[in-house]
């Protein structure tokens, strides 16, 4: 109990002397140091080490650049975003990108994973022929090519459509679940109709991913095979999205109308039918 | 027995707590319910598991398994406790539904029998809106899909408001649909920001207010019909969360307060604000003044898990005259860790004068940094606070849940709705009766020629970044001359946040509000001034109404134009000629100039000098942490700059671009030392502001309204560089040249613009630029 206090007091004093080195409140953004980084760091705090990359994100500070390094391979999503912006910023850009498409040939799906979120956040088409190959690299795990999709997503560019679109044929779910969400992001990209194959995969997962992709587009090709998930598919989610989707897709109401109607009245969960409802108020748009 | 327990051992951690950290500023008692008013017979609050990772104060998805909607009643130890969403499935024949979800906010009905919530269930990845009635009846989904909707509130006319991260360009039912159009990445560049938006009761007919290009968050309904929000301001240097407010339809979005006098001093953001009573007051000249006072979380823009302290905020009528109270004044209203503990939210109950809120208080230093690394959390619960007394008693604390955002079960009046006449079409009509017309900004009179009309975007279209001086996106719309009565009008696109300079004859801006303005498609924003007093009557002149409905200059064209065009005959040159040009691309519009015009002599030889001064002074920049230096030699060429040291933002830019920015706008913030040209240094720019800076000075640019005249110079009649190096004006920049340098530093001093956006590929794919 005495140790326990004595770390506390410790922590707490610690804690305390820092604050008197915060900047004032006017402007957030600024006061960054390499100290506060590496405090962040040290307490594995993923709040602190955002809030610290972004304060120092005109910092000059050759230093800080070895602590934001490794954080690209922090167990942490949001830590592996924020690394990857800050270090965008920086004069080691260049070295950090090249070394994250090596990482795209190399076996270790974690490190390709982790390159594909940097390159992701670097936003720039010259990453998109590397993730693309990765993407269809049957030697890297499901959850590493569902993060290469993300990342042609988050790129968003039209050259990142055809791997998007060919993974559509994937084994794996987790695959062609990220390629339906990156899909919906590519600038210039507006078939949705290839996301209605989907609407009937075996894996809910992406079904629901492959309906939301028609109503996000706005797919008025998929009224058909919405209007059949939302009369007979088994998972309840898959019916609530297809029921919100179809009051998005701009279908004419006498095409999907009465099988919203149909779902507003008689689906076993309120949800899909309080969605029904609300779709069939948004056919009048 | 387990909610006794929870209570017992919430007053054993306080104590302890106390006794931790200093005993704090306030007592605690065990002895609580009879402090809270006679009508507060039951209250509403969420449970959400204790976190550390709610980021910034305008983050709002922050998701632990575990959250639910409870009802206490009457509000004591011994008060009935129900899990309201476990209720509402457990009727709807659902049991499970809400099973490790998150509730993040909700609000109650005006006649107090229902409640909209937003929650993200176990199988989803966004929150979605729910409303159930309070005996747990009429359980419904209203959202779904791949956006979230968080922060609803009931409006006056049987509606919903919320806030979403959608993007009103890419809906079916706007008139503005873009399926290219992407909702705003915040200013830095990860989270897409949320903006506004309503439905009916039942989740249909879903309209979304104007895109914004940071977010909008924690909005609360006023008695008077507006809707009180928080928005991240941020242009430049300004990075801040201010209360703002706009009408029940999404119209009329203006600052309420923080961003001016009333604002200064306090704390950087301002959050959660709450109705607490109208006042009725007389302004100094003695016409009456209605007074909203809110209550209000004021707190650091991160680390403080979105709580801090609590203000007392006057809104009285105008955000110039607002004012703030600190209700907490040994709350530290930074992100320091506190001693004292912080507040999550407050929630004024019985005579408002009285100063007593139910509060969300967590003690120790709940700051986010300082409880990971004791691998701790903080624990809000629920307490009375007497603000004359600075005293808190306890209600209720639940040891594994944050116990949050507690309201009082009672009926309220439903306000009327607040609303602006929308016309048919898809632009904004933006307007001034009179630009001088101003209670913030200094202008001279009759300097303004005319009105410049900037379009703001953000990382979302496929940047990463845009330059090394923090400003966003940006892209001219246009400029067009004031009327004779010195107002004007212009129509822009609606949806689309947009920024307004008032330009001299040298087409130099004089006044720039460092904010984005956004209004909906038809709406018309018409102002007395430019941020004049808005406690005085606007005097509006003959002719002007029709002025206004004919909405002026037509800058709303299609999205897919609002880029330079090429020049005639080209696929590959833009024509920035004035008119134009919309963007000014570093490496495509000022560098050519540079190349034919600045090099011969601005080359990075560092021999060279020209009247006892050097053409290219040097600096050098030694970093404190590792002791590795680099020098900095002034050069106009347009490759791209090595950097050796590490530091800030240099790799996608070139010897030009950073000679000419400088490294200035850091220096105050670094462990840096630097020696040399102070010149060079802190660089020729002060972005935003050509005017102010350093190398339009030198090249002291000609008239350019009504008609370019260059025996009229920006500075009077003195040097003109490089005519008083070379002697005669054959390097002299052409009055088109002067433009292009002019708007690129008015809007930003960016290298990055539509037209050049690629650029950064290039040099990542390659190498070079």
């Amino acid at each position: 109990m005495r140790t326990t206090n004595k770390i506390g007091a410790a922590i707490l004093a610690s804690a305390l002397a820092l604050g008197t080195a915060f900047s004032g409140t006017a402007f957030a953004g600024h006061g960054g140091s390499r100290d506060l980084i590496l405090q962040a760091v040290n307490a594995n705090s993923t709040d602190a080490i955002q809030a610290e990359l972004e304060r120092s994100e005109h910092l000059v500070c050759a230093g800080c650049t070895d602590l934001v390094l490794p954080l690209v391979d922090h167990l942490n999503y949001r830590v592996r975003q924020a690394a990857a912006w800050w270090l965008a910023r920086r004069g080691t850009a260049r070295e950090v990108f090249v070394e994250m498409l090596t990482r795209l040939s190399q076996p270790d799906s974690i490190k390709a994973r982790n390159a594909a979120d940097v390159l992701g956040e670097f936003k720039t088409t010259a990453a998109i022929p590397a993730l693309g190959a990765a993407l269809s690299n049957p030697i890297y795990t499901g959850e590493a090519r569902a993060a290469m999709a993300r990342a042609l997503g988050a790129i968003g560019r039209n050259e990142g459509a055809a791997p998007l679109v060919a993974a559509l044929s994937d084994s794996d779910p987790m695959v062609k679940a990220a390629a339906l969400e990156g899909i919906r992001t590519i600038e210039g990209y507006h078939d949705g109709s290839v996301a209605v194959p989907l609407v009937t995969d075996a894996d809910s997962q992406v079904r629901i991913a492959a309906v939301t992709t028609l109503g996000t587009m706005h797919t008025s090709q998929g009224a058909s095979a919405l209007l059949a998930a939302l009369a007979s598919d088994k998972a309840e989610s898959v019916r609530k999205t297809a029921a919100w989707a179809l009051g998005e897709i701009g279908a004419p109401a006498s095409v999907v109308g009465p099988g919203l109607q149909a779902a507003a009245a008689h689906d076993a969960s309120p949800f899909v039918r309080s969605l029904a409802q609300a779709s069939l108020g948004n056919l009048s748009r | 027995m387990r909610n006794q327990l929870a209570k017992t051992l919430g007053l054993v951690a306080l104590a302890t707590a106390a006794a931790a950290f200093g005993g704090a500023c306030s007592k605690s008692t065990s002895s609580s319910s009879a402090a809270l008013p006679a009508d507060v017979s039951a209250i509403v609050f969420l449970q959400r598991k204790p976190r550390t990772d709610t980021g910034n104060v305008f983050e709002y998805t922050s998701f632990v398994a575990g959250g639910r909607l409870m009802k206490l009643e009457p509000p004591s130890a011994d008060g009935k406790l129900t899990d309201l969403t476990k209720l509402g499935a457990d009727t709807a024949a659902m049991t499970g539904t809400f099973d490790n979800a998150d509730i993040m906010a909700y609000d109650l009905s005006f006649d107090a029998k229902s409640v909209v919530f937003s929650a993200r269930l176990s199988d989803s990845g966004h929150y979605q809106l729910f409303s159930m009635n309070l005996d747990g009846s009429d359980l419904k989904q209203l959202t779904a899909g791949d956006n979230d909707y968080v922060y609803p509130l009931y409006l006056p006319g049987g509606k919903i408001f919320f806030t979403t991260n959608l993007n009103v360009e890419n809906q079916m039912s706007s008139l503005t649909f873009n399926p290219d159009s992407k909702q705003f990445k915040d200013e830095y560049e990860r989270a897409t920001t949320a903006q506004v938006g309503t439905m009916n009761l039942d989740g249909s007919n879903k309209q979304l207010g104007p895109r914004n290009v940071s977010h909008r968050v924690s909005p609360t309904l006023l008695p008077d019909g507006h809707v009180l929000y928080t928005e991240w301001r941020h242009m430049g240097t300004v990075n801040d969360g201010h209360l703002r407010q706009m009408n029940t339809d999404l119209t009329g979005m203006r600052e309420a307060f923080g961003g001016e006098d009333g604002g200064n001093g306090g704390t950087n953001s301002y959050l959660k604000a709450r109705y607490v009573q109208t006042i009725q007051k007389t302004n100094a000249d003695g016409t009456p003044l209605t007074d909203v006072q809110l209550v209000t979380v004021a707190t650091s823009r991160d680390r403080t898990l979105q709580s801090g302290k609590l203000y007392l905020v006057d809104l009285n009528g105008t955000e110039e005259k607002s004012h703030f109270t600190d209700l907490t004044p040994l709350v530290p209203g930074d992100r320091t860790p506190s001693d004292v503990g912080r507040y999550y939210d407050a929630e004024v109950v019985g005579d408002p004068n009285a100063k007593q809120f139910i509060v969300s208080y967590a003690p120790g230093p709940v700051e986010s940094e300082f409880l990971d690394m004791a691998k701790s959390q903080a624990n809000f619960g629920l307490y009375l606070y007497d603000a004359n007394t600075q005293t808190r008693f306890p209600i209720y604390d639940d040891l594994a849940f944050w116990d949050v955002a507690a309201r009082p079960v009672k009926s309220r009046p439903e306000p009327i709705a607040t609303e602006s006449p929308l016309s048919a079409g898809t632009s904004t009509v933006i307007g001034a009766l009179n630009v001088y017309d101003s209670s913030v900004l200094t202008i001279p009179a009759g300097s303004v020629k005319k009105v410049r009309l900037i379009e703001g975007f953000s990382g979302e279209e496929g940047f990463d970044m845009f330059g090394t001086t923090e400003f966003d996106g940006q892209s001219l719309y246009g400029e067009q001359d004031i009327n004779p009565d010195n107002s004007f009008t212009a129509s822009v696109p609606g949806n689309v946040p947009f920024h307004i300079q008032l330009i001299d004859k040298y087409a130099m801006s004089v006044a720039n509000e460092s904010i984005w303005i956004s209004g909906r498609a038809g709406e018309r924003r018409v102002c007395g001034g430019c941020h004049e007093d808005r406690s005085k009557t606007p005097a509006i002149q003959p002719g002007q109404i029709d002025a206004f409905l004919t909405g002026g200059p037509n800058y709303d064209k299609p999205r897919s134009t609002r880029i330079t065009p090429f020049a005639a005959g080209s696929t590959t040159a833009y024509d920035f000629s004035y008119g134009n040009m919309r963007g000014v691309p570093w490496d495509k519009a000022i560098q050519p100039i540079l190349d034919a015009k600045c090099v011969s002599c601005h080359d990075g030889d560092t021999t060279k000098m020209y009247n006892g001064k050097l053409a290219n002074p040097t600096y050098t920049v030694t970093d404190n942490t590792i002791g590795v230096s680099q020098t900095f030699t002034f050069n106009l060429k347009g490759d791209r700059l090595n950097v050796m040291i590490g530091e800030k933002m240099t790799g996608a830019y070139t010897q030009s671009y950073i000679s000419v920015m400088g490294l200035g706008e850091i220096i105050g913030d670094h462990d840096v030392t630097i020696t040399g040209a102070a010149d060079a240094q802190y660089g020729y720019v002060t972005a935003g502001s050509a005017k102010d800076s350093s190398i339009i000075k030198m090249m002291n640019p000609p008239q350019r309204f009504p008609s370019i005249d260059t025996t009229v110079r920006a500075f009077g009649a003195g040097g003109i560089h490089p005519n008083d190096i070379t002697g005669d004006n054959t390097l002299e920049l052409s009055p088109e040249e002067y433009y292009r340098f002019i708007l690129n530093i008015d809007m930003g001093g960016q290298f990055y613009f539509r037209e050049n956006r690629d650029s950064a590929s290039a040099y990542y794919a390659t190498g070079g630029m």
